[in-house]
């Protein structure tokens, strides 16, 4: 008798066509002929006891990379199904063998996707006891075809299953699109599918003894103008990139939405990767490998943006769930960035729908003390899509209960709100063009009638600090022909920073920000892959400013000079102009023996504002020991302009150079258990032509005469999700030192964020009834300070300032933290609602950030963190 | 460091602030201000010419019946435009050390050379509140603070700027605190030097009860004493302004509402609450004498100030 719910069934489909040979152009040299892996054997998942219990399905999109051998070595989720689906596909699907790809008769190695249906079968009516037939039962093969395009049933098509034996028989599809094989003999069957207008798909089915097997195959329409599509099995059309950094930590989304602490913004667990160092009062600033935050970037899908986190880094300035994956490049990145010497932070949008696996709308709405969101997804015909996201505080509600009514009156403090538009149209199954529109304003505002603070009077009036930022980008993606990708990207848009202190201080930047980018990728053979590209930074910009000149801000230690002293040295200056930045690459992507892939990569770069150009030559090489042992070396060059007020004339020098910095690394990583990955990198940095404030801090101001040296080694471990493993986590240590010296003769001193250890344990445990709790638990050395040897006295306006003894040569004390998150999710028929609990310092350390003094700085108390912070939040979706 | 974060800075010291003393509590002796005196000027004129000599002398505050008797050493130079430390522009043109503590009581005297063109001359200097300054520490170079008293510890280590009337346009007279009231009363109590912290000696103070209500201390300057003046702008052009005097409040004991007020055209008056509480004392029977300093600034170098009293009774 068979059990109430299978564990089991499955279905799958290559989803894009398969071998294509005729239709080469007439200038084009002989296509090869390509002929697509077949599964030889299946292996069945197990269905996720907790899935089963609660009667779900899912539908995992997989993409699998097959070697030349038919062996899976790869296995990536594209589109998760939840509840234990994605582990369980991917276990099963690893145990894949594959008859292999071959290009003009030659195996080769091909990525593809592949769908694994999670289905619960009805239960098969208990027949009446027949008299026992010493033969095995007979099972049945029944199934639908479907066009992977439009999800239409193929009504015109013939399916063929042929038993290792060699017996065959046939079946034609019913108008629904549905097939059946009764009183199949038990065994595996080879199935082929022809249709018209369909490629044709072959497939491996098991037919078990007295079972149903129900399978779905998605069939895509053939295209008989395409010349060549060898290694270019997907659902996309063009084939992701391969990594071309040797310390390239990927992360997605699902993983990271979990962790604790994070109130599930997926961006804010780039604090805990290896080589990330901690922003004091979790500020939002990306210090990476003992890097100034402004020497790191953040780019959306390979364009920059100015801001990644809201203010005082409470939230992303992005929806986390239109995130695909997150590729966090600690150093010796890709020559297609440049323009900074630090890390990279490149944030992956998946396709809107690209979660679903029906053409209804789909919601998200989410509600938490610190902000609302709410999330749409829709299709837009057959081809298109649609997502529509926004977010705006909720905490400036909040606050005004907080801060003292005598003291201060609130104008706007603090609200936020961002917003994301994506549609992507796919015209054709070659190419995907994308139109995103993302922006997000930020406001905080203080009013006080008398003095801000007790020891100045000069600090009085209103605080007031404004980001805001509108990008609109549009993207084509071609696949130009079988081994020719072609990406093409343009951004337009205007960022707006302000500030105000009183009347001391006014700044108001405005840059209409345009980027383009376009890369070429070419693959000539198995072995070499060559990439050409151009990227242009214009950006007409306007900055006025009032106030004190500012000088070198790292390494400079406390404020020196009285805000009155300031407030007479002001200068009132107004920059208008055009920064003009274009750059132009190359690289290449070698791989002479398979153990072996060497990339090699150029970039060049110009900044007119202070008319310099920089190349910059980078090298990276990866031995592969074994299968999933690696070693991984690296080398290169990395240039920077100087900040804009930098380099501007009147307050700055227009004649600095490029700053400059040298990367090495050198690392292994492996993959011990499945799913356990460990891995440890050195790092070594020079820096040189650092902007430090000029002699004396007098004009020009700045020059280059800084340099600096960083070293250290970061171990990282992890625990994927895998069937059966309700656990998942990992685990980062940083060792690291970053100095600087400012000046030639003087001594070295520690970075302002230099931070010897950084450790990261993170966990979540997925509990029965769609419980998960989470944990994570930080150890960070305290950032360097200087201490206060005394005072120095205005009695001319009633200030005493600090004097400052050697710069950066104290710690504040180690930081240590632990974050609680616990969610439970309800699954009703139509939409789901969870409830979570996510609590930021838990034990409530203290973790001093620095010290709070008395008016001449005699006495000192220290500075506190960030108390303990319970978010408690609710999320439908629908 | 960025400006959010230097505003989470500001945020979260103001939370913590109380955690030390407040900035208005003397418990030390304290340089609390200085007055300015044109030398051969006809008025109250703080603004020295070009070749005229300005006197600067130092004011301390200090919380007991004790004397501060300081020395101390100058240098007076033109301030140079940098986007760090303070610093001159040139050599110093007028420096002095005073090292007898008996005659520190005495003011710093600078000669504003003829054809001086900066709007402000810079002051770099060093106070040892209760000893003898090193004659041979040099303010041209940054000291060793540890070096520059002989015969005590740590000295105040002291940097301003003083405006210097290059034009007539731009000088100043110095403001006064014409009217001083507690609780609506005339406050014209001054005590005796060197009461502070002690019984409340005399008649004729007015008496608060601990842990009663505070009355409100007002101070409005005189007509006129909200000068126009021009200065010159950001962009180097002379422009019209009015002047802001601030009020600072100090005091002993008891509980001030702020440390700074303002006395602006719209708001004449300057009101401070001053609270009979104190965690940090227990009030003798015979009563407490606290002194409250009251320091008036104009900004551009005028300066007034009085000493009052109240007595806290238990």
């Amino acid at each position: 008798m068979l059990p109430a719910v299978r564990p089991l069934r499955f279905a799958f489909f290559a989803l894009m066509s398969l071998s294509v040979t005729a239709g080469a152009q007439e200038a084009a040299p002989p296509a090869p002929v390509v002929v697509p892996p077949r599964l030889l054997e299946f292996i069945e998942a197990t269905y996720p006891p907790a899935a089963e219990e609660a009667g779900l399905e899912g539908r995992v999109l997989l993409a699998l990379t097959i070697e030349a051998d038919g062996a899976v070595t790869d296995v990536q989720v594209v589109r998760t199904a939840g509840h234990g689906f994605d582990e369980a596909a991917v276990e099963a699907v690893r145990r894949f063998r594959f008859q292999p790809a071959t290009r003009d008769g030659e195996p080769a190695a091909v990525r593809i996707q592949y769908e694994y249906v999670f289905e619960r079968r009805a239960p098969t009516p208990v027949e009446p006891e027949e008299p026992e037939d010493p033969r095995p039962a007979a099972g049945r093969l029944e199934g639908r075809l479907l066009g992977r395009e439009d999800g239409q049933p193929i009504r015109e098509a013939e399916v063929v299953v042929t038993s290792a034996d060699g017996a065959r028989r046939r079946a034609t599809v019913r108008q629904d699109g549905r097939f059946v094989f009764d009183d199949l003999p038990p065994g595996t069957y080879d199935v082929a599918i022809y249709a018209d207008d369909y490629d044709e798909l072959s497939a491996s089915e098991t037919v078990a003894s007295g079972e149903a097997t129900d399978v779905t195959y998605r069939l895509s329409l053939y295209e008989v103008d395409v010349p060549d599509r060898s290694g270019a099995f997907g659902a996309a059309a063009v084939v992701d990139p391969p990594p071309r950094e040797v310390v390239r930590r990927t992360i997605r989304r699902e993983e990271l939405t979990q962790i604790a602490g994070t109130r599930g913004d997926a961006l804010r667990a780039v604090e805990l990767l290896p080589g990330v160092g901690r922003p004091p009062f979790g500020a939002g600033q990306l210090i990476v490998r003992g890097a100034a935050p402004n020497d790191s970037q953040t780019f959306f899908e390979g364009i920059p943006v100015p801001l990644l986190y809201h203010f005082g880094g409470l939230t992303s300035v992005v929806n986390s769930r239109l995130l695909e994956q997150i590729d966090f490049v600690p150093g010796n990145f890709s020559a297609r960035y440049g323009r900074k010497t630090g890390g990279i932070l490149e944030v992956s949008f998946r396709d809107p729908m690209a979660m679903y696996d029906d053409r209804r709308f789909h919601g998200v709405a989410e509600l938490s003390a610190i902000d609302a969101s709410l999330l749409a997804e829709f299709p837009l015909g057959d081809n298109a899509a649609m997502a529509l996201g926004v977010r705006r505080s909720t905490i400036d509600l909040v606050f005004q209960y907080i801060l003292p009514d005598d003291l201060f009156s609130l104008t706007a403090a603090p609200v936020y709100y961002d917003y994301q538009a994506f549609v992507v149209w796919k015209p054709h199954p070659r190419h995907k063009l994308r139109i995103l529109s993302y922006g997000a304003s930020d406001r905080f505002g203080l009013f006080a009638g008398d003095s801000l603070s007790d020891n100045d009077a000069n600090i009085r009036g209103n605080i007031d600090l404004t980001t805001r930022f509108h990008f609109v980008d549009l993207a084509w993606d071609a696949q130009l022909d079988a081994r020719t990708e072609l990406d093409v990207d343009f951004q337009v848009g205007t960022s707006l920073l302000q500030f105000a202190l009183g009347d001391l201080v006014r700044f108001d930047a405005r840059f209409n920000q345009t980027f383009g980018r376009a890369e070429l990728r070419h693959r000539a053979n198995d072995r070499v892959r060559l990439i050409a590209g151009l990227d242009m930074f214009i950006t007409p910009l306007r900055l006025d400013f009032f106030g004190p000149l500012a000088g070198q801000g790292e390494g400079s230690g406390p404020q020196n000079r009285s805000t009155a002293e300031l407030r007479d040295q002001s200068s009132d200056f107004s920059i208008t102009g055009v920064a003009y930045r274009p750059a132009a690459y190359v690289e290449s992507d070698l791989r002479p023996w398979p153990w072996l892939q060497v990339l090699m990569g150029l970039r060049l770069d110009y900044a007119k504002e202070i008319r310099q150009w920089a190349f910059d030559p980078r090298l990276a090489t990866i031995f592969t020991v074994s299968e999933g042992y690696r070693i991984k070396a690296a080398a290169g060059m990395f240039s920077q302009p100087p900040e804009f007020n930098q380099s501007a004339a009147t307050i700055g020098n227009p004649n600095l150079a490029m700053i400059r910095s040298s990367h090495f690394g050198l690392g292994a990583d492996a993959e011990f258990l499945p799913g356990v990955r460990v891995g440890l990198d050195g790092f070594y940095k020079q820096l040189w032509d650092r902007v430090v404030s000029a002699e004396g801090g007098r004009a020009p101001f700045f020059d280059n005469a800084g340099i600096g040296r960083i070293y250290g080694l970061e171990v990282s471990g992890r625990v994927e999700p895998r069937p059966g493993r309700n656990f998942t986590g990992f685990l980062s240590y940083t060792l690291m030192r970053s100095e600087r010296q400012d000046r030639p003769g003087e001594p070295w001193r520690l970075f302002d964020f230099d931070q010897t250890h950084i450790f990261t344990l993170a966990g979540n445990y997925k509990l029965p009834r769609n419980w998960s709790v989470g944990a994570t638990l930080r150890f960070v050395s305290g950032n360097p300070t200087t201490p206060i040897v005394g005072s120095i006295a205005d009695p001319a306006n009633g200030t005493y300032l600090p004097y400052a003894g050697v710069i950066n040569s104290v710690r504040n004390p180690l930081f240590n933290r632990f974050d609680l998150r616990i969610e439970k999710m309800w699954i009703f028929s139509s939409w789901r609602l969870a409830f979570f609990l996510d609590i930021q310092n838990l034990w409530n350390a203290s973790n001093p950030e620095g010290l709070v003094f008395n008016y001449n700085y005699s006495q000192s108390v220290p500075l506190n963190g960030l108390p303990i912070i319970p978010a408690i939040g609710v999320r439908g979706e629908l | 460091m960025n400006r959010g974060i230097l505003l989470l800075l500001l945020l979260a010291s103001i939370g913590c602030q109380e955690s030390v003393d407040p900035a208005w509590l003397v418990t030390e002796p304290r340089l609390i201000g200085l007055t300015a005196t044109v030398v051969g000027a006809e008025d109250d004129r703080v603004t020295p010419r070009p070749g005229e000599t300005v006197e600067l002398r130092l004011l301390f505050a200090q919380p007991d019946a004790s004397r501060v008797r300081p020395s101390w050493g100058y240098a007076a130079c033109q301030p140079a435009v940098t986007s760090g430390s303070a610093g001159c522009e040139g050599p110093p043109f007028a420096f002095a050390i005073e090292g007898d503590p008996e005659l520190g009581d005495r003011p710093l005297s600078i000669t504003i050379p003829e054809g001086y063109e900066a709007a402000r001359v810079l002051i770099i200097g060093a106070v040892c509140m209760n000893g003898r300054i090193n004659p041979s520490f040099d303010m041209s170079a940054a000291p060793d603070p540890s070096a520059i008293c002989r015969d005590e510890g740590m000295p105040q280590v002291m940097a301003f700027t003083h405006p210097v009337a290059v034009e007539a346009r731009i000088e100043n007279r110095a403001p006064q605190m014409a009217s001083i009231t507690l609780g609506g009363e005339p406050w014209t109590h001054e005590p005796p030097p060197g009461a502070g912290g002690g019984p409340c000696v005399g008649d004729g103070y007015p008496e608060l009860a601990m842990g009663s209500e505070g009355p409100m201390i007002e101070v409005r300057v005189r007509d006129g004493d909200l000068e126009p003046y021009m200065t010159f702008g950001p962009s180097g052009e002379l422009e019209p302004r009015v002047e802001e005097v601030f009020i600072e409040t100090l005091a002993t004991a008891g509980t001030l509402q702020r440390r700074f007020s303002f006395i602006t055209e719209d708001d004449p008056v300057a009101d401070i609450r001053f609270t009979p509480e104190d965690d940090r004392l227990s009030v003798p029977a015979e009563g407490l004498l606290v002194p409250v300093w009251l320091l008036a600034r104009d900004q551009r170098g005028g300066f007034d100030f009085a000493i009052r009293a109240v007595c806290l009774r238990p």
